[in-house]
């Protein structure tokens, strides 16, 4: 931990981690909210693992064709909206049919990445840093994309509140009030998709789905309206970006996983902690 | 004579085949009160989503104000049956009763001061001031349902429609419900849905029983038969209007 102090005062590498880990929890805490409400995170998971197929053919053009101006981050973009604009498109026209569309879009998605991986010359270490995230290799050309991004994320997230908030929690009525609720509904979802692109940055492809689930669920154990629960999910997020980091740094251990078992951590120790006083505040309840 | 406010031509409408409603004539004049009755699966719910526009009828057609229903949205009031949303979603009270004003304005969609105040009036009328901020989740049926009438009502409709809007309330609060129906009845026309044929408020003006077919009676009329009739096989009537004596109760069988 001093380690971490000491070297957050003289190594850029650290200052980009952290701020990567501030600017993507912002997201996370806005966008991450709206995800857990609506109970579309295995939307989400989807979304997040077909981001391997932009990443790696970013980096398969770049390397193979030369096309320099490339960015893997470009790639995940574009995979990410792709990925949902599918699922949202499907969803919508055959909603019986949604799990299986996701399942489908979540493993071909990863295997085309894999493909183009695997015919990319060179040390195939990129895999494992999209993966399971490699917050310390952030350079100040992704970070400006990932400021882009935040700031598109959260400004369109929190002006149209009102709208997915009636959509997210009453579809039909939104429509009854002439809101166009599809449109709202893909706009949440590429919101999705970007967010899950800034937070791949920081923890990965796989463990994603974490942080954009785990802050927001703690968060609503202690909010009583979605605003309230976007504010403190922020701060969660942050908390255990910024924590990850931290304890990460000293052992050399990966910042990533270690920021997900931390917000695990919290999250059964929330649940606990909550299971225990609601029993005590109704005696008898349980034990019958 | 005035134009009716809704009117029904032959409208049919069938579900993976099955068919649901079936020739279906129906006209509502203005300030009626309706109560439509029926079995489960008799196709009540399909009625009102057919004013709304939300299912289309498979043959016919369904006018609202002598339009289209999807043109007459803005001047209907709707609460759905609260069982079909999410009983665990972060909302509050005050945020689930402006929803009822999207659409009014316009940009972004952000409240004003004549939306706040339109919001604290209907809460009074459905008393529940006092709980603007409690979370959706921590409320009682009652209050939920109470809370889905204030958002369909601020957007000051002149037709209301409420599917089950006496499901999983007491006596007490279903007679004072029926009581605040009863005022607004003066500006609106207002249609029910329940699946409770035992009872009927003499507030409402006429019974529209929905069995895949839409036969409609003024309340006077309702009798046994009407009962055997919807639901098939016998029935008895329960009697509220009478108190509980020390020599138990008297049924009368229809």
């Amino acid at each position: 931990m001093g380690e971490f102090l000491t070297d957050l005062q003289c190594q850029p590498f650290l200052r980009y981690a952290l701020l990567t880990g501030v600017l993507a929890s912002v997201a996370c805490g806005v966008v991450g909210t709206y995800v857990v409400a609506r109970r579309i995170s295995y939307i989400a998971g989807g979304i997040s693992h077909s981001v391997l197929a932009g990443m790696g053919a970013a980096r398969y053009l770049e390397t193979v064709h030369h096309w320099t101006w490339l960015h893997p981050l470009h790639g995940a973009v574009a995979a990410a909206l792709a990925a949902a604009l599918v699922i949202g498109v499907v969803s919508m026209r055959a909603r019986e049919r949604e799990d299986t569309v996701i399942g489908a879009v979540w493993a071909v998605g990863m295997a085309i990445g894999v493909l183009f991986i695997f015919k990319t010359p060179g040390y195939n270490q990129d895999l494992m840093g999209y993966l399971f995230g490699n917050v310390l290799m952030v350079s100040p050309d992704d970070l400006r994309i990932i400021a882009g991004l935040d700031i598109l994320v959260v400004s369109v997230g929190l002006l149209f509140y009102n709208r997915f908030l009636a959509v997210c929690f009453d579809d039909e009525f939104a429509r009854l009030r002439g809101i166009h609720v599809g449109r709202y509904y893909l706009a949440l979802l590429c919101l999705t998709a970007l967010t899950v692109v800034l937070l791949v940055t920081v923890v990965g492809i796989i463990m994603v789905i974490a942080l954009l689930t785990i802050p927001a669920a703690v968060a609503g154990r202690f909010s009583r309206n979605l605003f309230q629960m976007m504010l403190l999910s922020t701060g969660f997020t942050i908390l255990f970006t910024t924590a990850g980091l931290a304890l990460s740094y000293g052992p050399d251990l990966p910042a990533g996983a270690t920021t997900i078992v931390l917000a695990g951590g919290v999250y059964i120790g929330v649940l606990t902690v909550s299971f225990f006083v609601r029993r005590r505040q109704r005696p008898g309840q349980g034990e019958t | 004579m005035e134009a009716p406010v809704i009117e029904l031509e032959n409208v049919s409408f069938s579900y993976n085949g099955q068919p649901v409603l079936q020739s279906v004539d129906l006209a509502v004049s203005r300030n009626d009160f309706l109560c439509i009755v029926g079995p489960n699966g008799g196709g009540k719910t399909t009625l009102l989503k057919l004013v709304l526009g939300l299912v289309r009828p498979a043959s016919g057609t369904v006018r609202v104000f002598g339009r289209p229903p999807e043109k007459a949205r803005p001047r209907i009031g709707y609460m759905p049956q609260h069982t079909s949303l999410d009983p665990l979603f972060p909302v509050s009270v005050r945020d689930i009763v402006l929803m009822g004003r999207l659409g009014t304005g316009g940009g972004f969609g952000f409240y004003g001061r004549k939306d706040a105040r339109a919001a604290e009036e209907v809460l009074r009328m459905m008393k529940l001031t006092g709980l603007e901020g409690r979370p959706f989740s921590s409320l009682s049926g009652g209050q939920r349902q109470r809370v889905l009438i204030a958002r369909a009502l601020v957007s000051r409709p002149e037709i209301l429609l409420l599917d089950e809007p006496t499901a999983s309330i007491d006596a007490v609060i279903e007679t004072e419900l029926f009581e605040i129906l009863n005022r607004l009845n003066r500006e609106m026309t207002i249609a029910l849905v329940t699946h409770d044929l035992g009872f009927v408020s003499r507030y409402v003006k006429s019974v529209v029983c929905v069995n895949r077919r839409v036969v409609v009676h003024p309340t006077s009329e309702i009798s046994g038969e009407m009962i055997n009739e919807i639901y098939g096989g016998d029935m008895q009537m329960v009697r509220h209007d009478h108190r509980c004596s020390g020599e138990g109760h008297q049924w009368v069988n229809f």
